[in-house]
């Protein structure tokens, strides 16, 4: 491995950040006493084991499997590739962060003539210190507040309206398939699933 | 209440999430609101999330991380404006993901990395202590307006995305507005303005800049000597009527 970091003593002298610097020729005291590689299959593990936490996160904010792992690959590119970190338990903080600003990036690449709703949408909603960097992303947290926002947004809409988006995107049903269900012809499924997205849109971000 | 009754790209983001497709970025002209497509995404990831990964994924990060720790020095050196979040990047996600997805690998560091490609000579060359600002001059682009000037107050960053290119503006202690990139001189994630301390931070790795650009710290102690190089600088112009136009390459 590289020659070590020195001590923390940026010029910004933020406390919170130092305690991400590890003096990488200082074995960290929470791991077993062993040798360079072995402290490299450890935090290799540790990065390993978020996988498919990280990929769930994705997914459930982009919807699109392809998405999900083309974000889950640059999120892992990102943390490994600045590794400040070499303590096996910030490492999941810092995958979690690192996501949240790369679906950030994503949505701006998605909409890139808004510049304004979409330069909102990487603050945490409630102003909490996640909105901040330095400060580790919880997940579960985060999720307990999606599920919660969608479920509000579909219980606030009219029936036809919730009924169309649960056929559509929970269940995957064509638009031929969602007017048979709901006795429509295809086109009104069209413009009452358009309907109802921007009604849903207008009812606030559903993003955490 | 006077939305249009159809928006193609609304539906066909709509389509492409039911079916399981990779987004593309609204067509020009669209919509600019991601709010509706993000419900869209958000009951489409309802589903997808109870599927669970992908078959093979895990294997896939696994290989992808034991690289990455396998290189010799993983603080070896700052992406350099001219190198953006791209480069080597690009290469890896391609093996992880098997496609050329170039979206997903920070198109915005990408496409600045272009522009400094393209930038004549005077762009000064980031060796040494970075203390020089860089200005990303492409010889040949087009001007975008992006915010009114009046929105450019002092304390603020407005956020923009103007073709390729992902910034903010500032303004500076004299006064002027400043276009800076806002895609991070480390490894190319999205600085975050800060209005409490007036800094850029970067979500990722927690590199700051100060808000004219220059960096001003991050946790690596001094893995980096000379620090980063500044989060480089857009050139832009005020319109007779008002608005900031930033010049982008496409
Ligand atoms: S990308 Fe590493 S600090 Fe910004």
């Amino acid at each position: 491995m590289a020659s070590a970091s020195d001590p923390p003593g940026g010029p910004d002298g933020r406390d919170r950040d130092q305690a991400r610097v590890v003096d990488r020729s200082v074995p960290d005291p929470r791991l077993p006493a062993v040798g360079a590689a072995d402290r490299r299959r450890i935090l290799a593990a540790a990065y390993v084991a978020e996988a498919d936490a990280v990929y769930t996160f994705i997914v459930r904010r982009v919807g699109s499997v392809a998405d999900a792992e083309d974000l889950t690959a640059d999120t892992f590119l990102r943390a490994l590739r600045g590794r400040s970190i070499l303590d096996p338990s910030r490492v999941r903080g810092l995958l979690f962060t690192i996501a949240r600003a790369v679906l950030a990036e994503h949505w701006a690449r998605l909409y890139s003539e808004a510049p304004t709703p979409v330069g909102t949408l990487d603050q945490a909603p409630d102003g909490g210190p996640e909105g901040l960097p330095g400060s580790d992303a919880d997940p579960d947290r985060l999720d307990r507040a999606l599920d919660r926002r969608v479920t509000a947004v579909l219980a606030s809409l009219p029936d036809n309206y919730r009924r169309v988006l649960e056929l559509r995107f929970l269940e995957g049903c064509s638009v031929r398939e969602t007017a048979k269900q709901m006795g429509l012809r295809p086109g009104n499924v069209r413009v009452l699933q358009m309907r109802a997205l921007r009604r849903a849109a207008g009812l606030g971000s559903v993003l955490p | 209440m006077n939305e249009p009754e159809t928006d193609q790209g609304l539906e066909a983001a709509a389509e492409r999430l039911v079916k399981g497709q990779r987004a593309h970025p609204a067509p020009p002209g669209a919509a600019g609101d991601p709010r509706a497509h993000q419900v869209a995404a958000a009951l489409a990831g309802q589903r997808r999330g109870r599927e669970g990964a992908p078959a093979g994924l895990q294997r896939r990060v696994a290989s992808l991380v034991s690289r990455e720790l396998a290189q010799p020095s993983p603080v070896a050196g700052p992406a350099a404006p001219g190198h953006g979040s791209g480069g080597a990047g690009l290469t890896r996600r391609q093996w992880l993901t098997g496609t050329g997805a170039a979206l997903a690998a920070g198109v915005a560091g990408i496409a600045v990395g272009e522009l400094a490609a393209r930038a004549p000579a005077r762009t000064p060359p980031t060796t040494g202590g970075h203390r020089r600002e860089s200005t990303l001059v492409p010889s040949e682009g087009i001007w975008r307006p992006v915010a009114a000037a009046e929105r450019v107050v002092a304390g603020a960053a407005i956020p923009f995305v103007a073709g390729a290119v992902t910034g903010m503006l500032v303004r500076d202690p004299s006064g002027r507005i400043l276009a800076l990139s806002a895609i991070c001189t480390h490894l190319g994630c999205r600085v975050r303005w800060v209005p409490a301390s007036r800094q850029f931070l970067c979500p990722c790795h927690g590199a700051s800049f100060t808000a004219t650009g220059t960096f001003a710290g991050g946790p690596w102690g001094t893995a980096y000597p000379g620090g980063l190089p500044p989060l480089p600088r857009l050139r832009s112009r005020v319109t007779p009527d008002g608005m900031v136009e930033v010049l982008t390459a496409d």
